[in-house]
């Protein structure tokens, strides 16, 4: 092979394993983000409605699980300056330290429950349940805008 | 026969001292009452300034309208910078008339138009438990209101517009959980002030009462609360209703947010039986067809 190939495949090589490492933050991917959250959030809804309908703790358990695993989704779904279409607002990047401790306090309180429900304790888990709950305002207050269509 | 007389006076004197509470347990329980008013009705929320870690009701937290930015004013027991100085009469002028101890008129950012159904006694109570609270001297920052609604003089001609000044009346056609319902969203709670919209003057318009606006308070838009079908909760029974208002948990597991979770906050302090009355009065209002929509 000619020495200039050899030299451009290894540019290429080298490019597209960089290239795969650094994320992408082309248009089209951050719209498949954006859904993704939007579709997260969705299911910690569906998990809180179905805990409160809940009359046994295994039923509270397997809810609080969704909420666990939707919670450590969470975690890394904010790239800078991620908005688009979504109700995030600006101030999650410029708080991110407190945004950040926001979302441990859901997940906090959902371990919490998780822990709770997994005896039988109806009164408890309904307990656990509630302080979930209580965790909900602390983002939606301040870092979430109002909904585009009523 | 006057042996009789003394005696049963004497009685009469001796039970009426003993159960009366002493002036420091009436005291108490003007305070605790105070405390309940408070939560009801959200002072901390218009007059704390949490975005900046402000003490409590010391002031300064910015409410942008479509008129300007308006600080809330200290109403801390500070002698200086707050309301420290104020009698009970001052407190309930604020209150009923939208009007300082000077006489000048309030801008009705501060909802007077709502405040002035409570009764005289809500008020001393109210007025109670923020004077119990501590003294904090922080000065009141100006308000950034856009020309010309600037001018307090002009307030004289609003509030003959449409300024309807007095207290609740309660309205003898429905039973007394309405009425204490119509009392707590109107008088304390303050539905209307964001869930109303307004008109060019600021004024809420009464054909539209709670139906929703894209012009709430900082930017948000404000969900129509009527019992509309498709535009509004008419979907929901009452015990969903009390559930956004004790903690903010909305049908479909969602929570509420924006100014709204600081209201689900408080009404979480008030009794499930007057939650379950605001439910009943709002459910009871004329549906309106209004979709919100933010531009």
């Amino acid at each position: 092979m000619k020495r200039l190939t050899k030299y451009f495949l290894a540019l290429a090589g080298l490019t597209v394993v960089l290239g795969s490492a650094v994320p992408v933050h082309s248009a089209g991917h951050q719209m498949k983000l954006l859904k993704e959250r939007n579709q997260t959030m969705k299911a910690l809804g569906g998990a809180m409605k179905g805990l409160k309908g809940a009359s046994d703790t295994a039923t509270m358990k397997t809810h609080g699980m969704a909420i666990q695993a939707a919670g450590a989704k969470l975690e890394n779904m904010w790239p800078d300056g991620s908005i688009g279409d979504s109700r995030a607002k600006p101030e999650i990047w410029q708080n991110m330290g407190d945004f950040k401790a926001k979302l441990q306090a859901m997940n906090d309180a959902a371990a919490n429950l998780v822990k709770v429900s997994g005896g039988s304790d109806l009164g408890a888990a309904k307990k656990a349940f509630g302080a979930v709950g209580a965790t909900c305002g602390g983002c939606h207050k301040v870092y979430r805008g109002p909904k585009k269509e009523m | 026969m006057t042996r009789f007389r003394i005696f049963f006076v004497s009685l009469f004197g001796a039970l009426a001292v003993t159960l009366t509470p002493p002036a420091s347990a009436q005291q108490t329980d003007a305070v605790k009452r105070g405390a309940y008013i408070f939560h009801a009705a959200g002072c901390a929320g218009c007059h704390t300034d949490t975005k900046n870690k402000g003490a409590l009701l010391a002031g300064g937290h910015a409410l942008k309208t479509p008129f300007g930015t308006y600080y809330g004013p200290n109403i801390t027991a500070d002698k200086t910078h707050g309301i420290g100085n104020w009698s009970d009469a001052d407190f309930i002028r604020a209150l009923r008339e939208g009007k300082s101890p000077d006489g000048d008129h309030y801008f009705p950012v501060f909802p007077y138009p709502s405040f002035t159904k409570m009764t005289d006694q809500d008020m001393r109570d109210l007025k109670a438990y923020i004077f119990s609270l501590p003294a904090v001297a922080t000065p009141n920052k100006p308000h950034d209101i856009n020309f010309p609604f600037g001018f307090r003089f002009s307030m004289i001609f609003w509030k003959i517009l449409f300024f309807d000044e007095g207290a609740y009346k309660a309205d003898p056609a429905q039973n007394a959980e309405w009425n204490r319902g119509a009392y707590l969203s109107n008088a304390l709670s303050h539905c209307g002030e964001c869930h109303t919209p307004r008109n060019f003057m600021g004024a809420l318009k009464s054909d539209m009462n709670m139906a929703g606006t894209p012009d709430g308070p900082d930017n948000g838009s404000v969900p129509n609360i009527t019992p509309d079908k498709d535009t509004g909760i008419g979907k929901w029974s009452h015990a969903e209703i009390m559930d956004v208002l004790d903690g903010g948990m909305m049908p479909d597991g969602d929570f509420v947010g924006g100014a709204m979770t600081e209201v689900s906050e408080n009404l979480a302090k008030i009794s499930k039986e007057d939650r379950k009355a605001i439910a009943v009065y709002i459910k009871s209002l004329p549906p309106i067809r209004n979709k919100v929509t933010k531009k």
